[in-house]
């Protein structure tokens, strides 16, 4: 299943946060205990019944579940998270000796108890054949979270996409920029994608599976896949929330240091910082996003923290290069981009590194390496026009006039097709995601209990 | 891109013979000598003013006062390369901006020569320098605007091709003045905008007032930023700028008494007079 691209006009999603107190939303809707746990009981039968990859009933139904009855479900979780705790300290239900129900080897009985309420419900996911007939408690509630968190990631990336309303006074809610070519044209208050939703209340279910049994196979392949999914789909607020997340529980992984270093990168690139520029907010917002200098210098942090976790990540090594590049480090930049290169394995990344490493030798001074770097990435990718753009440069900067031209009108005589990515350059804030598709394959296969 | 080191070469520029031989047929470059050309506008209470002589001309060059050697208004053939914005937010103004660059390829001269460049997440020569102005008006009827916008590396381009020709030219860039999908770097081609002397001139629909390059690249050429909302039509806004571009002066002079090389600040003043003079700041000597 190929990952959806959010319609464009959304496509560039930042987290707009209110400075100011937000005006007073409606009041928090009061339910009855016992119809809370109803609806845990449902989503519990949606969490069952769901196929991974599927738009099913099950993962239509759970999108159209309010924000009011997914904190309800929250709360309800905590909550048999907390009575499991108490059952487990409790002298008169040790954790050994969890009672069960009508025989069986599972935790059934026990928790449906613990809980109170729903314990059909729960009887019929723990049923399921995939969860192996474990008798664990804890092993049993995480691998209800991560199923549950599969169906809610489901729901973000196959139901189409819409927006959801919600209460300005709901702290979690996000405001979404509207953005064309670059340009922000608008503020939506008051709704946000239900792919932000769902993915968020997703990480929510993992915190709860990490705090007693973490499954650290399942850890990782969620904040990887879904960090991979946001930043593929360009929802770059979403993806600095799910990466502070991510990192929180995850803090040394170095995927996710390195998408978190990719993710300030883009948001020190043009096409963001553009944003920045147009931006014009409601009194009481503010942004999140900083400017050039101070997204660059995060970046670079992340990069060299997951380098130092991994070496042999060697994207992180050629864009930590670029990054050291634009914050005027041209020394380590060069030292770093050829020590990559060897390293390489596929044409995109050694056309950028040769880019870089010739912008590195051109601010040394090395005009001639810089000259060879570049040719080496118009070669990679003939029809591509920044290896052009920068030889002209390189010469024009050297009094090179007629080199300067020359470079120029081979490059700017190609037609130019919209339809057609013949220069690297321009898919750089995504070209490290492009695995997202197989992120979210493998994510599903280890949460479903596939993979184990 | 980073600004690479200090260029590695001087290079002679071509000085212009007197303003008079245009009169008799295309302006002759017989004589090489290391000139320094500058492209002035001088206006007095908001009007242009004409009829000046070199010797009206208070020109300092690093603050050495500097001998001018020849002034020509309006009589020499220019090059025009319009660069024009073709990404997605142009859309609505797509019909306006054809008109517009029709508009102004009908106002060109004979001996004046033409080219348009088009933008989007590339920039495209869509009619190179010549004084068949004919594929420029076809380049016009064929564009399309999609896709994001190039505005840097767009103007790095025009001014190359400006540059291409010794002819004086004027670069003319329409853009909404965001640039999300450039390579080069905004300052690489500031630089350049101070090594050369062709004139950017650029019409901004909307320009936010944080969107600094346009005005920056502008004002370190000698030309200006116009915004969209202050020009009664774009026709006429591009035809204004023509017509001012004709009536600026262009001095010429061989330094004398500065070292060569490095930053040099221009100062140019009209004498006895209080006229508001607009040139480019300085130029970098031996590029």
């Amino acid at each position: 299943m190929p990952v959806r691209l959010l319609n464009p006009i959304l496509a560039l999603v930042f987290a707009v946060t209110a400075a100011l107190a937000a005006p007073a939303g409606l009041p928090r809707q009061v339910r009855e205990p016992g119809a809370a746990w109803a609806e845990l009981g449902d989503w519990l039968s949606l969490v069952a019944t769901h196929s991974p990859g599927e738009r099913d009933r099950a993962a239509d139904e759970a999108a159209r579940l309010s924000n009011d009855a997914l904190g309800a479900i929250l709360d309800q979780l905590q909550q048999a998270r907390g009575r499991l705790d108490e059952a487990r300290t409790s002298r008169l239900r040790p954790t050994s000796s969890i009672a069960t129900r009508d025989g069986r080897p599972v935790a059934v009985a026990a928790v449906g108890h613990l809980l109170t309420v729903q314990p059909e419900a729960l009887d019929r996911f723990l049923s399921d054949r995939s969860t192996g007939g474990r008798t664990d408690v804890d092993a049993a509630l995480g691998r209800l979270l991560g199923r549950a968190a599969l169906l809610h990631a489901d729901v973000a990336v196959v139901v189409p996409p819409m927006l959801r309303l919600v209460r300005d006074d709901d702290p979690t809610a996000q405001a979404t920029l509207r953005v064309t070519d670059g340009r922000a044209d608008g503020v939506e208050r008051g709704a946000e994608s239900h792919v932000t939703v769902h993915l968020r209340f997703g990480n929510r279910l993992m915190e709860l599976a990490s705090v007693r049994a973490p499954d650290a196979a399942a850890l990782g392949a969620w904040y990887r896949g879904v960090a991979a999914v946001q930043l593929h789909g360009e929802m770059y607020g979403d993806a600095l929330r799910h990466l502070e997340d991510a990192r929180r529980v995850l803090p040394d992984d170095p995927v996710v240091l390195f998408y978190s270093g990719t993710l300030h990168e883009v948001l020190a690139l043009p096409r963001t910082q553009s944003v920045v520029q147009s931006l014009d907010l409601p009194p009481g917002m503010v942004h999140e996003l900083r400017g050039t200098i101070d997204e660059l210098r995060r970046a670079e942090r992340f990069y060299r923290a997951s380098l130092r976790l991994d070496p042999a990540l060697v994207p992180a090594a050629v864009r930590h290069g670029r990054v050291l590049q634009q914050l005027g480090a041209h020394h380590e930049a060069r030292t770093v981009l050829e020590r990559a290169g060897p390293r390489i394995a596929d044409r995109p990344t050694q056309y950028l590194a040769s880019l870089f490493l010739g912008d590195a030798l051109a601010s040394l001074g090395d005009h001639a390496a810089a000259e060879g770097h570049y040719a080496r990435a118009a070669a990679l990718y003939p029809r591509a026009q920044t290896p052009a753009l920068v030889r002209s440069a390189l010469a024009r900067a050297a009094g090179d006039r007629e080199g300067a031209i020359a470079h120029l009108r081979e490059t700017l005589s190609h037609p130019v097709d919209p339809t057609v990515i013949t220069d690297p350059w321009r898919t750089y804030a995504t070209t490290h995601v492009a695995d997202a598709p197989a992120r979210l394959a493998t994510l599903r296969a280890i949460l479903a209990g596939v993979a184990r | 891109m980073t600004r690479p080191g200090a260029p590695a070469t001087a290079v002679a520029l071509t000085a212009l013979a007197a303003a008079a031989l245009a009169a008799a047929g295309p302006p002759q470059f017989a004589v090489r000598v290391d000139a320094v050309r500058v492209d002035v506008l001088v206006t007095e209470a908001g009007r242009i003013v004409t009829g000046l002589g070199p010797g009206d001309f208070e020109v300092l060059d690093n603050g050495v006062p500097q001998t001018v050697d020849v002034v020509s208004f309006g009589e020499l053939p220019i090059n025009v390369i319009l660069a024009l914005d073709m990404s997605e937010s142009i859309g609505p103004r797509l019909r306006l901006l054809r008109n517009a660059g029709r508009s102004l390829v009908g106002a060109l001269r004979p001996g004046d020569q033409a080219a348009l460049i088009t933008f989007s997440h590339a920039v495209a020569l869509a009619a190179d320098l010549s004084t068949e102005t004919a594929a420029v008006r076809q380049a016009l009827d064929q564009v399309a605007a999609f896709g994001e916008t190039a505005l840097v590396d767009a103007a790095y381009a025009g001014i190359v091709l400006g540059e291409s020709d010794q002819a004086r030219s004027l670069l003319i860039m329409f853009s909404d003045g965001l640039d999300t999908a450039s390579y080069l770097h905004p300052s690489a081609v500031h630089d350049m905008a101070r090594r050369t002397d062709t004139v950017v001139y650029a019409v901004s629909a909307n320009i936010p007032a944080r969107a600094t390059f346009l005005r920056e690249l502008t004002r370190l050429s000698g030309g200006a930023l116009l915004e969209e909302t202050s020009v009664t039509s774009l026709d006429a806004a591009f035809l204004d700028i023509l017509d001012e571009f004709r009536h600026r002066y262009l001095l010429s002079y061989a330094p004398r008494g500065v070292t060569p090389g490095g930053w040099h600040e221009i100062t140019v003043r009209v004498r006895g007079r209080q006229a508001e003079v607009r040139a480019r700041p300085g130029y970098l000597a031996g590029s």
